[in-house]
């Protein structure tokens, strides 16, 4: 499986097509473009007008067995800690493992 | 300010800033169908700062429209009409209150929790045959009395806060602990005080404490409060769930197996409350 993540690169190293990760503000602050645009050649024309010189871009991160792993026993673990007051009620239990079940299906 | 009381509660409540007229209008007006909500954007155009932030969450890349959004007629027209007023409500709350940072009480979690509980109580509401605004509305309002003492109430509530902390408990059993009452008695005579119908008013003051006879609305808050919880959607103030009352679940005609076929249509649904409690706020 692959997760979403980022990097900071300069903006000779970005191409047209690439997905921007974070905001883009300039000196005073001002939000420039914001993330989740798909840039396009014009848009990295002006933001190298305007001086910016790099950029958060996203990318597939493919994980390794032991990353899925570690993923998915940090997530039973958080459960385990939401629900640790409910441990002996059926009902909550069987929520409990219907939104576990759920959320570890995407961690296969 | 003075100590929080049960008894000075509703002179408190009168005290603090009134709603906007077009967020009351949008929160109160029960008739919606396409016209009356056409009428309630073209009114919310007359803010100029709630359109402002309507129309750059509308631009914002999460619903990928490829022509710019100008004006809240064509946001309506492009995002549907619906979704137009999931935003709008949601804005129109979040910026009523000013930003603050806490650590002990994060905000951006906070509306990620009460949208996510509304969206959720939304999707529930569909299936159930129940109001969808309504249901929207009453999630995205069920812990109001929250932020009201995060906002207002400082000193109350940072005590609220220090003993959840040293209990581990709910924020609702701190808050009776320390002042006598907790967030459903402050966010129902808030909702009073902005005149909500007597459905919202209802569902945040029993979204904790069911009563035995049938208050549906009340029931779909309780249960998706607690689905939001569970799918950790946001942070209510406490990383605890509360009991799920067992007869809800039948009541709305609901069981487990009907829930999670609709949990991923929740969480995508959500994707958008980032980006909206940023530009809100």
């Amino acid at each position: 499986m692959t997760i979403m993540s980022s990097k900071i690169l300069g903006l000779d190293q970005v191409t047209a097509g690439m997905t921007l990760a974070q905001d883009v503000l300039d000196a005073s602050g001002n939000c420039l473009m914001v993330s989740g645009v798909v840039l396009t050649k014009k848009q990295l024309d002006s933001l190298s007008k305007r001086g910016i010189n790099s950029l958060a871009i996203e990318f597939e991160q493919e994980l390794s067995a032991e990353e899925i792993a570690a993923l998915r026993n940090t997530c039973i673990t958080q459960f385990e800690h939401r629900f640790r007051h409910v441990q002996d009620d059926v009902e909550m239990q069987q929520l409990k493992n219907i939104l576990m079940a759920y959320r570890l299906e995407s961690l296969e | 300010m003075a100590k929080l009381t049960r008894e000075s509660l509703s002179k408190e409540i009168q005290q603090l800033p009134s709603l906007s007229v077009i967020v009351t209008h949008l929160l109160t007006q029960l008739q919606r169908d396409d016209v009356a909500m056409a009428e309630l954007m073209e009114e919310a155009s007359h803010d100029q700062a709630l359109a402002a932030r309507i129309l750059h969450i509308a631009n914002s890349p999460f619903y990928g429209l490829s022509a710019h959004i100008g004006s809240l007629k064509d946001a309506g027209t492009m995002l549907g009409i619906h979704t137009l007023y999931n935003i709008v409500t949601a804005a129109g709350i979040i910026g009523h209150f000013p930003p603050a940072e806490d650590q002990n009480f994060d905000r951006h979690s906070f509306w990620q929790h009460v949208i996510g509980t509304g969206i959720c109580a939304r999707v529930l509401a569909h299936h159930a045959g129940m109001d969808q605004e309504l249901a929207f509305t009453a999630g995205l309002l069920h812990d109001i009395g929250k932020v009201v003492m995060a906002v207002y109430f400082e000193e109350d509530f940072a005590r609220v806060l220090a003993y959840r902390d040293e209990h581990d408990c709910l924020i609702r059993e701190a808050e009776q602990a320390v002042l006598g009452f907790d967030h459903t008695l402050v966010g129902a005579q808030v909702a009073q005080s902005w005149k909500l119908p007597k459905p919202v008013v209802d569902a945040i003051k029993s979204h904790h404490s069911l009563p035995a006879t049938s208050l549906p609305l009340a029931e779909l808050i309780h249960l998706s409060d607690i689905l939001c919880r569970g799918l950790n959607i946001g942070h209510g103030g406490d990383d605890l769930i509360p009991f799920l009352k067992s007869s809800v679940l039948a009541r709305l005609g609901l069981n487990w197996d009907i829930i999670r076929s609709y949990l991923g249509e929740i969480e995508n649904l959500n994707r958008f409350s980032d980006q909206l409690i940023d530009s809100a706020s």
